[in-house]
Formats: structure tokens, C-alpha cells, sequence
């Protein structure tokens, strides 16, 4: 068990370091879209260096790098409403916080399933996107994968938490 | 069951999760399958699991959040925070409370390059907050005059507050973002104002400054180039039509990273600032991903429609509709985040408001300065809980004793936007 939840943690790190990359290729991917359009209307046509899917990449690049940012942060990227809990103790709030984390886990599960079975329909009718021609079962293939190491990540921090090991943050 | 009892029975439940501390995101997913499968049924709510989150994240329009969180990480990471303290301090030289001013506009200063509240009260915290107090201010005034300063970040464009509200109720984002404009500046105007105020009544909260010459004040003027080089370029940009205000976001993070590497943001810096992005990113995602699964549940429930059918039934003028969300608005402030607030509470109210007559961008321009208060007030308070992160010897009471003329300001401000609409669509 621990070795698969470190194994997971380190997945999940990695996975976040992707997202960081995919971040700065965004803010890239946009720059060149914008500079290109300036050359191409500031030179009346005669230097089109414009490409092709600019808004595809930044947009399918939003969508990993927020499925691969997820997992490594599930916790810890939480918004809580601190009202009444104080009066609870902490075994009490480590129990619901492992249980909630545990939702994460059936969350990022039946993502993952929608995400597979949209993948083989798609695969089927050999969907691809408009501009780049990327086969749409790749995009939520690769969706599924995020969502998976979210579904497992959660479930160890679940299991940490309900064993006390963690706490309540 | 009808549609309209099962959703008002899945609101309350998910009152009770919020309450118990489950994650609003995970709040707003739960109610959102549970009460979409009981009206409709499992399977297609099941549906709404990939399609829903696949189509919202993949959603161009959303690009900007992770953008404009990146541009002001890297402008904090390139210490232009300091630098702009140390001119806004030069301004305001000798005068008594001149610190704390000069610590509120260097926040309106932060604010135009960066859409977040908390980033602004953050960065601008850490350089001021030891200046004020080494100088003698009172912990409250020093600590109170940064926490709402902070707050200006949600309004100054651009503002992720002012994007997602675009983006739920299809508004264009270049009009939310002018539309903020004057408002933000009022808040600071008033800001200074409620300084002065203070410092005149309670002359002891806070000592005068060192004098500087005219020479010295212009020298100081030298940190807000960068700002208003990139505010000016973003702005202007989006006014001009060079580039939209999606793709702003991504043209600033882009100065502010060029700025950051001038200014020596080493490799470790660099990662610290990818870190920060996507932790508060995620932050945001996970709630838009649970807001878009909750959308699905609000129109099938249909509860938007009923609460509009029952206003128009009580006979309700359009002012009256206007307090009661507006109180609304401040009762959740309290206990709620304000992204998770909007994320949740304007896809249900935003139809009342329409169906009242009210414009839709100042109708967004007054939620977020409502929803803004709530970063100051009690219990929940972010801005004041991230100044306590930075002095944790100030107790919290005297924060929140020091936002007092701060959130007075800020009800005067609403006041003057319902008096005078002018003030948020004069720029459209």
C-alpha cells in the first residue's frame, strides 16, 4: 500500500511539473498568435507568419494543465467555509475531512469512466478537431488519465486522513 | 416530487455540507449529480461528468485565469512590489499616516497587474507591513490598510472576479474590465480619504514620515514605470483591438516574466512562481468544475425561474430585489470565499437581477465590490487571514478592528455606484 501511495505521489508530482510546462507553453502559444497577427496587419499581409489552431493549443492546453494540476493538489487547493467546527474534535474532523477527500475519489473515478467511454465512441466515428485534425479520442484519453491519478491520489490521502496520520489542515 | 422541491431540498443539503467543511467545490458537484439524478435520472447525469468539465476546460474563454494569477506571481517575484512601496513612500514624505497611504496605493498600483486579492495583499504585505510597523504605526492602521488594500485587486483590471463574472452571465470581458476601472480608483480615493480621516481623529496611530525633496519624489516615481507600462499595454491593447482581453492575460504574464528575468528571477524563483500559479489555479478550476456540474442541476430544478416568478409575485420593486441580494451577498461574504460565492450564488440570482431592469455590468460591478467586503469582514476574512500569515504576533481582532474605516469606505463606494451607475458604464 505504501509504495503504491508513493507511487502515486510521485506520479502526480510529475504530472504537476507537466502542467507547469503546459502553463508557460500557453502564455507562449498565445504571444506568438498575438505577435504574428500584429506583423501580418502592421505589413499589410506580406509577412504571415500566422499558424493555424492557436486558440486548439491553448485551448486543450488549458485542459490538461488543469487535469494534470489537480491530482498532485487535491487537498490542498480546497476552498472550506470554517463556521461551526471549532466545537468539533479532531478524530470527528479528520474522519470527515477523509471522507470528503473520498469524494474527490468516486469524482475522479467516474470521470475517468465517462472520460473512457467518450474515448471509444469518438474513436469509432473517428471525430478529430477542427483546425489541427488531432483525433478527439486522444484528447479524452489523455483527459482520463488525469482524472485517474486524481481518483487514486485521493483515495490514499483518504486513507491518511481516516488514519489520522495527516490531520486536518 | 417536483423538480422545484427536490432543488430547493439539494440547496439546503448543500448549505449543511458547507457547513460541516466539506470543500465548496465538492459541495457544489455532490448537489449537482445527486439533485440532476433525482429530476432526470443516473444516467444522464452521468453524462454531465465529461462532458460538462471537458467542454468548461477546454473553454478558450477561460485561459485568462491561470494567466492573469501568473502575471502577478511574476511581478512579485520580481520584487516590483518593493520598489513601488519605496516610491508611493517617497510621495507621500513627511505627512502623518503618509506610510499607510502610500502602502493602500501601492495596492491600486499592484492591483492593475494582477487579478487577484490575495496576491496583491500578500506581496504588498510583506514589503510594507514591516516598514509601517518599525516606524511606529499601530499594528491595527498598518495591518487594517493592507488587508483592504488587498481587496482592490478584485476590482482594478484586469480581475479574475470581473472575468468569471463575465464569462457565467456572457457579458464581454473588455466592458466588465472598463467598467472597473473608475470604480477601483473611487475605492482607492476613498481609501486615502478614510487614512486620513483616521490619522486626523487618532493622530496617535500612526507617526509622520521622513520628508523627501521634490527631486527625491520624482526619482521615486521611477517604480511605477513598470506598472504602468504594463497596465498601459494590457489596456490599451484590448482598447485599440490589438489583442482581446483573453489574450491579454497571456501578453502580461508574458511582460511581467520579461520583467521578472531583468530583474534576475532565478530558476528556483521561477518554479516557486509555476507552483504558486497552479495551486491557486487549481483552486479555481476545482470550483468551476463543481459550479458547472451544479449548473446542470439549477436548470433542470428550474429554481432560478421560480425565485424570479416569486419575487414578481410578492410585488418587490427593483431596489428592494437589489438590497435583499446585495445582503445576501454580505451574509455569505462572511463565512464564504468570494470566488466560490460568485461561482455559486450568480447563475441563481443573476435572473432576478435581469428581470428587475438592472444593467448586467454594473449589476457585476456592485456583486464584486459586495462580494470584496467579504475578504475584510469577519469570521472568514481571506485578506486579513493572509496578513495574519505574514505578522502572526498582530492578534486577528486588532486586523479587523484596523479594516473598520476600510469597510465603511467600501459601503459609501456601494452607495455612490447605486446612486450614480454612471460611474461603472461611463467608460463603455
Amino acid at each position: 500500500m505504501s509504495f503504491l501511495s508513493r507511487f502515486v505521489l510521485k506520479l502526480s508530482h510529475v504530472m504537476y511539473r507537466i502542467s507547469g510546462v503546459l502553463l508557460i507553453a500557453v502564455m507562449f502559444i498565445v504571444l506568438g498568435d498575438v505577435i504574428t497577427r500584429g506583423l501580418f496587419t502592421a505589413s499589410k499581409g506580406a509577412l504571415d507568419y500566422t499558424f493555424r489552431g492557436g486558440v486548439e493549443l491553448v485551448s486543450y492546453g488549458l485542459l490538461f494543465l488543469v487535469l494534470f494540476a489537480l491530482p498532485y493538489v487535491v487537498c490542498r487547493a480546497q476552498v472550506y467555509v470554517d463556521l461551526f467546527v471549532e466545537s468539533f474534535n479532531q478524530r470527528f474532523m479528520s474522519i470527515l475531512a477523509a471522507i470528503y477527500t473520498f469524494g474527490f475519489c468516486l469524482l475522479g473515478t467516474a470521470m475517468t469512466i465517462r472520460f473512457i467511454e467518450a474515448s471509444l465512441r469518438v474513436a469509432e466515428t473517428g471525430e478529430t478537431t477542427q483546425d489541427l485534425l488531432i483525433p478527439m479520442w486522444w484528447l479524452y484519453a489523455i483527459s482520463a488519465i488525469g482524472t485517474a491519478v486524481l481518483a487514486l491520489r485521493a483515495l490514499f490521502e483518504a486513507i491518511e486522513q481516516f488514519n489520522h496520520k495527516e490531520g486536518i489542515k | 416530487m417536483s423538480a422545484l422541491l427536490i432543488g430547493f431540498i439539494c440547496i439546503g443539503g448543500m448549505l449543511v455540507l458547507i457547513a460541516l467543511r466539506c470543500p465548496i467545490s465538492l459541495s457544489m458537484a455532490i448537489t449537482g449529480f445527486v439533485g440532476f439524478t433525482a429530476i432526470v435520472a443516473f444516467q444522464p447525469a452521468m453524462s454531465i461528468l465529461d462532458s460538462g468539465p471537458f467542454e468548461t476546460l477546454s473553454n478558450y474563454s477561460f485561459s485568462p485565469v491561470p494567466m492573469f494569477i501568473l502575471m502577478g506571481v511574476f511581478a512579485s517575484k520580481a520584487r516590483m512590489s518593493a520598489e513601488l512601496f519605496d516610491g508611493a513612500r517617497k510621495l507621500f514624505g513627511g505627512w502623518r499616516g503618509g506610510m499607510a497611504l502610500a502602502s493602500v496605493s501601492s495596492c491600486g498600483i499592484f492591483s492593475a497587474i494582477s487579478g487577484s486579492s490575495l496576491a496583491t495583499a500578500a506581496s504588498m504585505s510583506r514589503v510594507a507591513l514591516p516598514e509601517m510597523r518599525n516606524n511606529g504605526y499601530a499594528a491595527s492602521l498598518a495591518s487594517g490598510t493592507l488587508a483592504a488594500g488587498g481587496t482592490l485587486g478584485i476590482m482594478i483590471p484586469p480581475s479574475i472576479a470581473l472575468l468569471l463574472y463575465a464569462l457565467i452571465t456572457e457579458q464581454s470581458v473588455g466592458d466588465m474590465f472598463m467598467a472597473g476601472i473608475i470604480p477601483g480608483l473611487l475605492g482607492l480615493g476613498l481609501y486615502c480619504v478614510a487614512i486620513a480621516l483616521t490619522v486626523a481623529i487618532k493622530p496617535e496611530l500612526a507617526a509622520p514620515g521622513v520628508s523627501t525633496t521634490i527631486r527625491e519624489k520624482i526619482i521615486g516615481l521611477k517604480g511605477l514605470v513598470p506598472f504602468a507600462g504594463v497596465f498601459a499595454f494590457i489596456i490599451g491593447g484590448i482598447y485599440k483591438g490589438f489583442f482581446t482581453p483573453t489574450e491579454a492575460a497571456a501578453v502580461g504574464a508574458a511582460c511581467t516574466f520579461v520583467i521578472a528575468l531583468v530583474r534576475g528571477m532565478n530558476f528556483q524563483q521561477f518554479c516557486e512562481a509555476i507552483d504558486e500559479t497552479l495551486l491557486i489555479s487549481a483552486m479555481i478550476f476545482f470550483m468551476i468544475i463543481g459550479a458547472e456540474i451544479f449548473g446542470y442541476f439549477l436548470s433542470v430544478s428550474r429554481i432560478s425561474f421560480s425565485l424570479v416568478e416569486l419575487v414578481e409575485g410578492l410585488g418587490l420593486g427593483p431596489y428592494a430585489v437589489l438590497f435583499a441580494v446585495l445582503l445576501l451577498y454580505i451574509l455569505l461574504g462572511c463565512v464564504m470565499d468570494s470566488i466560490a460565492m460568485l461561482l455559486l450564488t450568480v447563475p441563481v440570482v443573476y435572473p432576478l437581477i435581469q428581470a428587475a431592469g438592472f444593467d448586467p455590468v454594473w449589476f457585476g460591478i456592485v456583486t464584486v465590490i459586495t462580494v470584496e467586503l467579504g475578504l475584510i469582514t469577519p469570521p472568514v476574512g481571506m485578506n486579513v487571514f493572509v496578513i495574519k500569515t505574514v505578522a502572526p504576533d498582530i492578534p486577528i481582532v486588532e486586523i479587523f478592528k484596523g479594516v473598520v474605516p476600510f469597510v465603511v469606505s467600501d459601503i459609501v463606494r456601494l452607495i455612490l455606484l447605486i446612486l450614480f451607475p454612471v460611474l461603472a458604464l461611463g467608460l463603455i
